[in-house]
């Protein structure tokens, strides 16, 4: 097919989707943080807090936000009801003629600061810490709400791919040490990367110059596979293949091609894993070795 | 038949007759409100919608239009749109909040721009309340046919604020999602004809061979594990589970296949759920896949995994890998012409795998799923462009790939559905077609337990009955 429509003059209409298409894409702002799959849950004021607290029990939840006809009052937490009812002597509860569970939420409401979407994280840093929370939206439009859970595990899954891969990484090259000596690693990377560089003067000799993608070739290289057996065991085509699918990940998540994917996290965890048997096999073998 | 139209749509989409025609009725006063195509795969139906969707905001800038999409196609969707000059925007739930965040408006869905939503998050109950009370000049639904149940009285609400509708999909409907008041446009590859009235298909005449090879002794021994750990499973968690054909399947694609639902079944991770999807699709079963990953694991299944997992270790063999590095040698040495030889898999794990088999000694390139567009496109090319080999899996293999000057088609694995192997097949028939394809399979002969994949004697029956 001949790929273009002449003429469309369609860009203008779209500049604001197309701006914040392209920020969301490119910034880690409030909007990356509220979970994915977040639904929001609230409660009329003249909700029980009995019934309120059960909400919260059943979804985990540490606050409720209390909407009426479509606009935030305020939130409803753990933290609101016990500030109150401590306040609240005796007689006060005597007066009221009932327990604390048959108070609606209206009563005991504290106000949480709104942020937007598109806000920097840091902007909300110190209302999450007194608050611990904050609304995202308008107190006419409420679109989600922020703990301090949910940027611990946001950060946590944007950080975990990068600490993985250098495991990994490192890993990899304590197991090529443990099967050959620096000598050796010369001779293999000469052997395996003249090719690709133009001459055995220009292979890089030292394994932290070389390339994930030269490790993978050294590792799965015929003649030096033999070497290389003995620490990562299995085949040579399974080590291989493993080393090939952490490069593909690696490459894509340190050029920042693509978003890492629940199975790409799975795919490293396993590999990271891979290794670290290895190494303790190792270790245990070395430590056997040295027994008398 | 189908005949092509006097007046092509005023882009510089270059369409077939039968797509151009397509834009016509849509456009026509005389096309009803809702237009559902109906289509063999294979025949571009996207490139028509998006032909669609180019001649709306060209006439009107700025008309509102929705594309209703598979999750697994969202990402395409919007590369094609966008490849055809059609701007467009991915709505996920990052964006639809931003969307809401944008305006104080009720209406937050902007004009001028086509929105592309996964079926799955349209018919969330807030995205769908959004979108149903939104009007749209036009919502296109690709492969409508997958919806059920919520989800069908979901899109027909998202529908009902649509002055135009477009549903397409491959598959005759089970059920009727859409209103009485249709026009129905039916695509088959026999009817369609070019602009001089010829047929505009030629399907190739497939040529199947079954190459048999024999497991060894250590590989039947680990076959015999797992058969243990499956019926350990079936013990502990009961009928509804997965898992056990999971692993079977893994344990016949490759060792790298079984060790990763090992690991996921020892670390608790869940299987993709595309696959499980087909798995249930296959069973015609209806339980939840949700339902499949979980239960805990006793003690005996994890211990039996990890010996498995050791199992696999030890052996150094693997024969199907061997007929399959035999058979391509074999292909390569033929006849001398250039082959384009397609290998598809239906694990990631195993197409890493054969890469790293066979990249020392032939020119091959890779297709899965989590690649981007542009490398997806860069692969194909490369592919398509010359000679070589192509590991893809066959998720990947989807809407808008053109697989016509593939010589050699190898099921690495079996497609885990008939549904599945006749939509690949038919990638291989489109326009321009080659006259005649390899079709290879590969089994292992000394295998007589019960666990045998039960499709595969099906499928094989398929492929030999196929002119």
């Amino acid at each position: 097919m001949t790929a273009s429509i002449p003429n469309l003059r369609l860009l203008d209409h779209s500049a604001v989707a197309r701006e914040l298409d392209l920020a969301s894409e490119l910034f880690h702002r409030i909007n990356r943080i509220i979970p994915q799959d977040q639904k929001v849950l609230t409660v009329p004021p003249k909700c029980r807090v009995r019934d309120a607290i059960k909400l919260m029990q059943e979804h985990g939840y540490s606050q409720l936000p209390v909407v009426n006809e479509g606009e935030v009052l305020g939130v409803f937490s753990f933290r609101s009801f016990a500030q109150e009812a401590a306040r609240a002597t005796l007689d006060e509860w005597n007066r009221e003629k009932c327990g604390p569970g048959d108070l609606t939420v209206d009563e005991f409401l504290e106000q949480f600061e709104f942020a937007r979407v598109t806000e920097e994280m840091n902007r909300v840093f110190d209302a999450i810490d007194r608050d611990n929370g904050i609304l995202i939206g308008t107190p006419e439009r409420l679109i989600g709400v922020l703990t301090p859970m949910d940027f611990l595990r946001y950060l946590y899954q944007v950080a975990s791919p990068f600490v993985m891969i250098s495991e990994i990484e490192l890993a990899l090259r304590a197991l090529m040490r443990l099967a050959l000596s620096e000598s050796q690693i010369v001779t293999a990377a000469q052997r395996c990367l003249s090719d690709a560089y133009g001459g055995a003067d220009k292979v890089p000799i030292a394994l932290e110059e070389m390339t994930f993608d030269n490790y993978q070739s050294l590792v799965s290289h015929g003649e030096s596979w033999p070497q290389f057996e003995s620490v990562f065991g299995g085949t040579r085509t399974r080590a291989s293949a493993k080393l090939k699918e952490v490069a593909a990940i690696r490459n894509d998540l340190f050029h920042f091609k693509r978003e890492i994917t629940v199975r790409d996290h799975e795919t490293l965890a396993a590999h990271r894993n891979w290794l670290l048997s290895k190494i303790k096999q190792a270790e245990a073998h070395a430590k056997a070795e040295v027994r008398p | 038949m189908i005949r092509p139209t006097e007046n092509p749509p005023p882009t510089a989409m270059k369409l077939l007759p039968h797509q151009a025609a397509l834009v016509e009725t849509v456009f026509s006063p005389d096309s009803k409100r809702v237009v559902a195509l109906r289509s063999d795969v294979g025949m571009g139906k996207s490139v028509a919608l998006i032909a669609v969707a180019g001649r709306l905001l060209e006439e009107r800038p700025m008309a509102r239009a929705l594309f209703v999409v598979p999750a697994t196609l969202r990402a395409q969707f919007a590369y094609m749109l966008r490849a055809a000059g059609v701007p467009n925007r991915i709505v996920d739930r990052y964006a639809y909040r931003e969307l809401l965040d944008a305006t104080a408006e009720k209406e937050i869905w902007p004009t001028g721009i086509v929105m592309v939503l996964s079926l799955e998050f349209a018919t969330q109950p807030d995205v769908e309340d959004s979108l149903a009370q939104s009007t749209w000049d036009i919502v296109f639904v690709y492969e409508w046919h997958v919806t059920k149940g919520v989800r069908t009285t979901s899109l027909r609400r998202i529908l009902a604020s649509a002055q135009k509708a477009v549903l397409a999909s491959a598959t005759p409907p089970s059920h009727e999602i859409f209103e009485v008041d249709t026009t129905v446009v039916n695509w088959r590859r026999d009817l369609v004809v070019d602009s001089d009235g010829k047929p505009l298909f030629t399907p190739p005449r497939l040529l199947f061979e079954e190459v048999s090879f024999s497991l060894d002794a250590t590989e039947i021994e680990l076959r015999s594990t797992v058969i243990e750990l499956v019926k350990t499973i079936g013990g502990v968690a009961g009928a509804w589970d997965l898992r056990p054909r999971m692993l079977i399947r893994s344990l016949e694609s490759s060792p790298e296949a079984l060790e990763r639902s090992l690991q996921s079944m020892i670390y608790g991770a869940t299987a993709p759920a595309e696959m499980m999807e087909d798995l249930i699709d296959s069973e015609k079963e209806s339980a939840s896949i949700d339902k499949a990953n979980e239960g805990t694991e006793s003690g005996q299944v994890v211990a039996l995994a990890r010996r498995v997992l050791q199992q696999i270790e030890a052996i150094n063999n693997d024969s199907k890998l061997n007929a399959f590095t035999a058979l391509l040698s074999r292909i390569e040495d033929q006849d001398g012409s250039p082959r384009r030889v397609l290998v598809v898999t239906e694990f990631l794990a195993t197409l890493f795998y054969l890469a790293a088999e066979i990249e020392a000694h032939m020119k091959c390139q890779l297709l899965y799923g989590a690649m981007g567009a542009d490398e997806r496109a860069r692969s194909l090319q490369a592919f398509l462009g010359g000679s070589g080999i192509l590991i893809a899996s066959r998720t990947a293999i989807g809407e808008g790939i053109n697989l016509r000057a593939v010589t050699d088609l190898l099921f690495y694995d079996l497609p885990w559905t008939e549904a599945a192997a006749e939509r690949l097949l038919a990638r291989l028939q489109q326009v321009g077609g080659v006259r005649v394809v390899n079709l290879y399979v590969l089994r292992a002969t000394n295998i007589a337990d019960e666990y045998k994949a039960g499709s595969s004697d099906r499928l094989i029956k398929l492929f030999r009955d196929r002119p």
